[in-house]
């Protein structure tokens, strides 16, 4: 920071305000971190993903868990598409981001339903039904109207049902 | 529901949120994480605005407030508005546990005056001064010079028209006799703070929303001329759990007259 900027009294509370972001959504984005990546890897995720929040504080929305998935997905993203780059195992399964933080697969069937889907439409159910927002809300962290969201969800959902139907077939 | 997406919440890996790690690293991150390059205007706006903060508590002498002697006492130590302020003010931040916030604990002195407004600022071995729509900057021996747009010098010769509990501002005497005017602080006592008898003043601004936390402010002034002895601000989260704070110490308090002797302290060199 400039020296003399720094040296001006600033308007008090923007880390206290930011701490307390942290504080109130810093769980449900380590949560949804951890749904995609491991612990480790959540960890750090959920560290960029606050970074880029302070960067990007001044365009902070005030409902901010959505913006808060939206910028976590894409650190998950690249962090992905730098593993792949480097060929690692561990990043492919990165890349799917089937049931991976659970140390036994509630729902094999599901997890492999789950990575044959789109990204777009895989991201669309579970920010649904694991992190629990609304499509209204959904929308807003998938970067898409709510029009455009509902339209993606029936189709993840539909695409969803014939996967796991086509793979209970093949067992 | 249907029946896919009953199966998806019942396979959800991460059911309850998981403990959160502290806070106070990604704290000590803050300043690596500069905000993104914006065009040179754009930094000069980022500035003045700054700079408004700054001085946006000097207070106008027509202000009125209730029949409290500390009120008085307050205004009559003020004095005039015809003087120059000089101040020099430790700043520290404080992470929720408690820890200095990293590289916190500057101390800046900064010397302002009105009408017109001028104001000068040392850090290390930097000074910048604001005079007549034009900012200079000195560091390491060289000066820069920048002439505000319209827009920015508005927003810079503006700065009284804002003001807040937890904004000192460049005069923060005069910040004391309009929050006590306000009623936004009210007197809570005497204390010792090195061996000087200090009058404690307190308030407290509520948490603008469900994110934000509340803020208690305490200033201690001297007990005689009100002059600012120290600022503490504490946030609290709505469950109580602390969310960081911050310590003005002001080291120095004057107001020295506005004559040609002392015009040149505004100045940069002065």
């Amino acid at each position: 920071m400039n020296p003399v900027i720094r040296a001006l009294p600033q308007p008090a509370g923007e880390r206290e305000r930011f701490a307390a972001l942290y504080e109130v959504h810093g769980p449900a984005v380590l949560a949804y971190a951890r749904r995609r990546l491991s612990a480790d890897e959540a960890d750090d995720v959920l560290a960029e993903t606050f970074l880029v929040a302070w960067r990007r504080r001044r365009e902070l929305p005030a409902d901010a868990l959505p913006w808060l998935y939206a910028v976590a997905g894409n650190v998950v993203r690249n962090r992905a598409r730098a593993d792949r780059r480097r060929g690692a195992l561990q990043a492919r399964m990165a890349v799917e981001p089937a049931p991976a933080a659970s140390d036994e697969a509630p729902d094999p069937m599901l997890g492999e339903a789950l990575a044959r889907l789109k990204p777009i439409d895989r991201e669309a159910l579970l920010l649904t039904a694991w992190e629990d927002l609304s499509p209204e809300r959904a929308a807003r962290a998938a970067g898409c109207s709510r029009a455009t969201f509902h339209v993606r969800l029936h189709r993840a959902r539909t695409r969803l049902a014939h996967a796991l139907a086509q793979i209970e077939r093949q067992r | 529901m249907n029946d896919v997406t009953d199966r998806l919440r019942a396979a959800n890996p991460v059911k309850e949120e998981p403990a959160l790690p502290p806070v106070a690293p990604l704290l000590a991150r803050l300043d690596d994480a500069p905000a993104p390059r914006r065009p040179r205007r754009r930094l000069l706006l980022v500035l003045a605005l700054v700079m408004t903060v700054l001085a946006a508590i000097v207070v106008g002498l027509e202000l009125r407030g209730p029949d409290v002697d500390v009120v008085a006492e307050a205004r009559a130590a003020l004095g005039g508005t015809d003087a120059i302020v000089h101040v020099v003010a430790r700043d520290e931040r404080f992470n929720p546990d408690g820890t200095l916030v990293d590289r916190s604990g500057t101390t800046s002195e900064i010397w302002s005056a009105r009408d017109p407004l001028r104001l000068r600022i040392r850090e290390a071995n930097v000074e910048s001064a604001y005079a007549d729509g034009v900012i200079t900057t000195r560091a390491d021996g060289k000066v820069q010079t920048t002439r505000l747009d319209d827009a920015a010098r508005r927003a810079i010769e503006d700065m009284d028209s804002s003001t807040s509990l937890t904004q000192p501002g460049r005069d923060p005497l005069a910040v004391v006799r309009r929050l006590l005017d306000e009623g936004a602080l009210r007197p809570d006592g005497t204390a010792e703070v090195g061996g000087r008898e200090v009058r404690r003043l307190v308030g407290s601004r509520p948490a603008p929303d469900a994110m934000g936390p509340a803020v208690q402010v305490e200033y201690l002034v001297d007990a005689d001329s009100y002059a600012p002895v120290r600022l503490s601000t504490r946030a609290t989260l709505e469950d109580g759990r602390p969310a960081g704070a911050r310590t003005l110490t002001f080291l120095e308090y004057q107001r020295l007259p506005l004559t040609r002797a002392n015009e040149p302290l505004l100045a940069i060199g002065g």
